[in-house]
Formats: structure tokens, sequence, C-alpha cells
């Protein structure tokens, strides 16, 4: 299941940065790999709580997201029942 | 596609609230109309909102507590599916010396008319972002930039929506989110009615136009800034004052 997830939002982050779901890993940077700017980062949290269906991811969450895996990881403890 | 654009209204069921978010339906917007307490009054903004062809939506929080604004506005969002237009209205004044004014007054007027309206444009700003357009419009007041005896709390908090437009203005502009004060004077409002008649009279007299203006003009102003036209303008301050401030 949670690949499924990992899969989901590798699509979401390839969409938004525009380019191809190959080049992405979970050590992907935004800023220094995808050009990602604040307020990008910005967009792509609401994205995902958005594709998610999440409440909100609190900003101090927000604040340490670097990398793909970073943004996975903490997707992942907003979405407890799928880590059962 | 025939998307309908939405606003929400904070304070839309006070007079200049109330008059914005009837304008925006003239607009052609579906409304969130927001209100703490005064439901007749909403519900009255309500009814012109649909006499107009438009939807509404009556839409109740307690602004200055940050989980309900959050839980509301973003169940609303999503409902809408979107959101185009903030008007931030919401506001509460107390008239009273600094001498008089005890912390709890002035933390109310601080969570009302500063908090709320912080907390509430980062949760529509968040919402512009994915569509990359949207329209923000803090209503001020002229006070916050000339002061006045007797409001000082709440001039700091509407001199307060200055520096945060001003900085929103800046964060958005690349996702074409624009975000402006509207700034009235003497307005004539439930607000200021309950003024004695010498004071009213005495406050007329600095007015060049010599009137109070209407929640109607104000609304006019808030619309023009809500509309496809004023795509250039973000970061500004609009008295609509009579030249009470000129």
């Amino acid at each position: 299941m949670s690949e499924a997830i990992y899969s989901q939002l590798r699509q979401l982050i390839a969409k938004k940065f525009n380019i191809a779901e190959g080049q992405i890993t979970k050590e992907t940077e935004f800023i220094k790999d995808l050009g990602a700017d604040s307020i990008s980062l910005v967009e792509l949290i609401a994205d995902i709580e958005m594709e998610f269906d999440l409440d909100t991811i609190p900003e101090t969450v927000a604040q340490n997201i670097k990398t793909v895996g970073d943004a996975y990881d903490k997707l992942l403890t907003f979405l407890p029942k799928l880590r059962a | 596609m025939n998307h309908r654009k939405t606003a929400f209204v904070t304070g839309a069921s006070g007079g200049i609230g109330g008059a914005c978010a009837v304008q925006l339906a003239r607009q052609g917007y579906d409304v969130g109309v927001h209100y703490h307490g005064h439901r007749a009054g909403a519900e009255a903004v309500a009814a012109q909102i649909e006499s107009l062809g438009a939807r509404a939506w009556l839409v109740p929080f307690d602004i200055t507590d940050h989980a309900q604004i959050e839980r509301t506005m973003r169940a609303f969002i999503k409902e809408r599916n979107g959101l185009e237009a903030l008007v931030s209205a919401a506001g509460v004044v107390y008239n009273q010396m600094s001498g008089l004014t005890g912390v709890d007054n002035l933390d109310y007027q601080w969570a009302v008319n500063l908090r709320g309206a912080y907390l509430a444009a980062k949760i529509a700003a968040k919402a512009m972002l994915r569509a990359h357009w949207g329209r923000i419009v803090f209503i001020g007041s002229l006070v916050g930039q000339h002061g006045n005896a007797g409001q000082s709390a709440y001039a700091m908090v509407k001199a307060g929506l200055v520096g945060l437009a001003k900085s929103l203005a800046r964060e958005l502009a690349a996702r074409r989110i624009t975000v402006n004060v509207v700034a009235p004077g003497y307005i004539d409002t439930a607000m200021t009615r309950d003024l004695t008649e010498e004071i009213r009279q005495f406050i007329l007299q600095q007015i060049p136009l010599h009137r109070a203006g209407s929640p109607e003009e104000v609304g006019a102003l808030v619309g023009f800034l809500c509309g496809e036209t004023a795509d250039y303008i973000t970061g500004a301050v609009f008295n609509i004052d009579g030249g009470m401030g000129a």
C-alpha cells in the first residue's frame, strides 16, 4: 500500500515540476534538484493535502521537508491507517 | 467549463462585509457568508445574494479560534473545490483611551482584526496557489494610517493589516494572486451609528465631501479589486474616506 502512495506522490511531483517520474528518487531535493522556490514548496504542500485528502500538514512539519523522501515519510505519518 | 467563482467574506453580517458580499455576488461570485453571533444579519445578506442569482452559504465560526477557522474554511474550500477571492472584513472596535484599555480588550481587538485576518488569508492563499489566481482584500481603516485618539489599539491592528497585505502581495504575486487593503473612513454602519450627534457633526466637519460614506461604496471598490481588470494592482492601500485623509 505504501508503494502505491509513493507512486502517487512521485506522479504529483513529476507533474508539478514538469520532469519524468524516473528522475525522482527519495534523495531528490526540491530546491537543489528540482529548482523549487519557497512559494512552489507551499504550493506543493497544498497539492499534497488535496491529493491525499489531508486536513492540513502543520507548518512545523512542512518547514522540514527538503527531499522527496522527507515528503513521503511525513505523508505516511499523516495517513496512519496505511501504516498498520 | 462554466466554473462559477467563489468568494469568502469574513464578517459578512456587518454593514461593510455584507455590502462586499452582495457586490461580489453581483459580479458573478458565489459567496461564503461568514458571521459570528449575528445570524440574522448574515441571513439577510445571504438572501440578497440569492436574489441576484448567486449562491450563498452561511458559515459561522469564531474568528479568534484558530482551530475553528482552519476546520471551517478548509471544509468550505474543499466543498467548493477552490476559492478565488477572500474579503477579510471581520472587525471589532472599542473606543477607549489607551490608559483605560485593558490587556483583554487589546488582545481581543488584535485577535479579531489582525490575527484572524492573517489566518483566514493563509488558508485562502493556499487554495489560490493551486489555481494560480486569486484576490485578497483586507478591510483596514483610515485610522490605521492617521491614528485616532481613543482608538490606539484599533489603529495599531488596522495598521498591521497594511504590513500583512504588502508582504503577502510580494509572496504571492508570482501566482497572480493580488492582495490589497481598502481603508474606509467614516462609513454609515452599525459601528458608527451609535455616536452622539455632537461627535457625528465633528467628524463630518473633517470630511471634505461632508458626508458619511455608504457600505455599498466600499463594496464597489472591493468588487473592483476582486475583478479581472484589477490584475495589475497589488500591495496597495485604497482610502475611501471622502477626502478625510487627504
